[in-house]
């Protein structure tokens, strides 16, 4: 495995100056986020230290953050070499998220490469924030959708949107056969309580990587007062 | 100055009717008015170039940014209302000649009615008049052939309004070539939330068998069934969110843009990079 400290984070030094230029900030506040995009250059090593210096500046940080990961081409297989590449970024990711102080980190990909590797995925990050927290007194955990850790993963998929919502209808069918509920007492509220999960929480900010912005499936209920990039 | 603009600055055309095309009002010709003649010519033909390629058929808008631009032009915000209307006859007028076949906008949201009384009410008064307006002989209703539909929860309407409502959706039965959804008072999970309430009320009844249960069912029970699939999705006013906006319908293949300029203030010029993205990722997508 390569070794994290040489690592360039591309995608963080886009994300970074992505969040702070998508509130509406003072003029002041503008100067030093084009700084600081110019400053962090895509060869540089990235510490804890850097990435929390960076977040200081940001009034507001989002406390769960969905990340989209969108594909041209519908491919079933995903070859070996993808999937560790894949692993290592998402890995960077959580070492980054972790430092900036979000609690809830959701990764959505239409087909379920990631939901079928949970365990992979889990040791992967372990070692990568073992690696890049090595100077920090207190290591961070993180857990692949578990509740007590400092950092929350969920994995979500294309079945997690409108066919749960699917789902959820027909459990709902049973539960007023069954006289546990009157049908026309079915509301907004009766069906956020049934789909909303505690893991999953509606996500701050949904940042997509892909030229147009395209939900592609995204879990539809959750997404109503989300920021989108 | 965009094309839309010149249009509308020649005052006696764009109070009366907002058609601008060239058979209603003879006296706009070259000699009389030359920059208006000229930009409602060049703006035709672009329609005319930009409907050669793939166009959609659901568009759908979020006529966001009302209050704020009467805020920028100094002006009291009943104001800036008012002209967020008239530039949603001026943008459907754009989107039915480009041969979009539905369009769909958010006009008032459950969550406006927390607003003060007073910006309520005009909103209430100014939705009353105009909807007057598009149902009697108007121009581009007959044109076209536009089905005016309103969604959204209506028993939270007053009663008059519920009654023009029905007045217009009565007049416009019959056409059936474009329809133009008024979302008010809407709300995205308001609207799913009573689909699914529909569909167990007909499992229970009998209806339906609880297999049959699927995410056509559920598409058929809401407000927009009938309508092509949502293809792009437009809010103005720079905010990047979907505020309960068709959650439901833009989830999955459709296009979502972000324009950072005020609803008054959007025109042709600002939607033609949209439909350019959209004939641009028609061939990736088909």
């Amino acid at each position: 495995m390569r070794d994290i400290k040489r690592f360039s984070y591309p995608w963080a030094v886009k994300l970074t100056p992505m969040i702070m230029t998508s509130k509406k900030l003072s003029l002041m506040a503008r100067i030093t986020c084009f700084w600081i995009s110019k400053t962090i250059r895509s060869n540089d090593v990235l510490t804890p230290g850097k990435v929390r210096e960076d977040f200081k500046r940001l009034e507001k940080v989002p406390k769960h953050l969905a990340v989209l990961y969108w594909r041209k081409h519908e491919e079933t297989k995903i070859s070996n070499n993808e999937k560790m590449i894949k692993f290592n970024e998402i890995s960077q990711l959580c070492c980054w998220a972790l430092c900036a102080g979000i609690r809830v980190l959701s990764l959505y990909e239409a087909k379920d490469h990631l939901k079928s590797n949970a365990d992979l995925l889990q040791s992967h990050i372990e070692i990568a924030t073992r690696q890049f927290f090595a100077n920090d007194k207190i290591i961070p955990t993180t857990r692949v959708s578990a509740l007590d850790s400092n950092l929350q993963v969920n994995l979500v998929s294309r079945e997690d949107g409108r066919d749960r919502i699917v789902k959820m209808t027909k459990s709902l069918v049973y539960d007023t056969l069954k006289g546990k509920i009157k049908s026309d007492k079915i509301d907004v509220e009766e069906v956020d309580s049934r789909l909303s999960v505690p893991q999953f929480p509606e996500p701050q900010l949904l940042i997509t990587f892909a030229p147009e912005i395209v939900l592609d499936g995204f879990p539809p209920w959750h997404i109503r007062l989300t920021e989108i990039l | 100055m965009s094309l839309g603009e010149a249009t509308t600055n020649c005052a006696p055309i764009s109070n009366k009717s907002f058609s601008t095309s060239l058979h209603l009002f003879p006296e706009l010709n070259f000699f009389t008015s030359p920059i208006a003649y000229l930009s409602n010519f060049s703006r035709r033909l672009l329609i005319k170039v930009l409907r050669q390629g793939p166009i959609p058929q659901h568009v759908g808008f979020v006529m966001d940014g009302n209050r704020r631009f009467a805020k920028k032009i100094q002006v009291q915000t009943g104001e800036g209302h008012y002209m967020g209307f008239q530039k949603l006859e001026e943008v459907l007028e754009i989107c039915l000649e480009l041969g979009i076949k539905v369009v769909t906008v958010y006009a008032f949201s459950i969550e406006n009615f927390k607003r003060p009384k007073e910006e309520v009410d005009t909103l209430m008064n100014l939705a009353r008049k105009k909807l007057r307006e598009l149902y009697e002989n108007n121009d581009v209703v007959s044109k076209y052939g536009v089905s005016i539909r309103i969604l959204g929860n209506k028993t939270l309407l007053p009663e008059d309004l519920l009654i023009e409502m029905e007045k217009a959706e009565d007049a416009t039965k019959r056409n059936n070539r474009t329809i133009l959804n008024l979302c008010c008072p809407y709300t995205s999970r308001d609207e799913i939330a009573t689909a699914v309430r529909k569909v167990v009320i007909q499992v229970e009844k009998g209806e339906t068998n609880i297999s049959e249960i699927d995410e056509k069912l559920l598409d058929s029970k809401l407000y927009t069934n009938g309508c092509p699939p949502l293809e792009i999705l437009i809010r103005t006013s720079g905010e990047t969110r979907l505020s309960d906006f068709l959650l439901w319908q833009c989830h999955e293949k459709c296009n979502i843009h972000f324009v950072n300029c005020y609803w008054p203030e959007f025109s042709l010029w600002e939607m033609l990079p949209i439909i350019l993205d959209y004939q641009r990722g028609f061939l990736g997508r088909r």
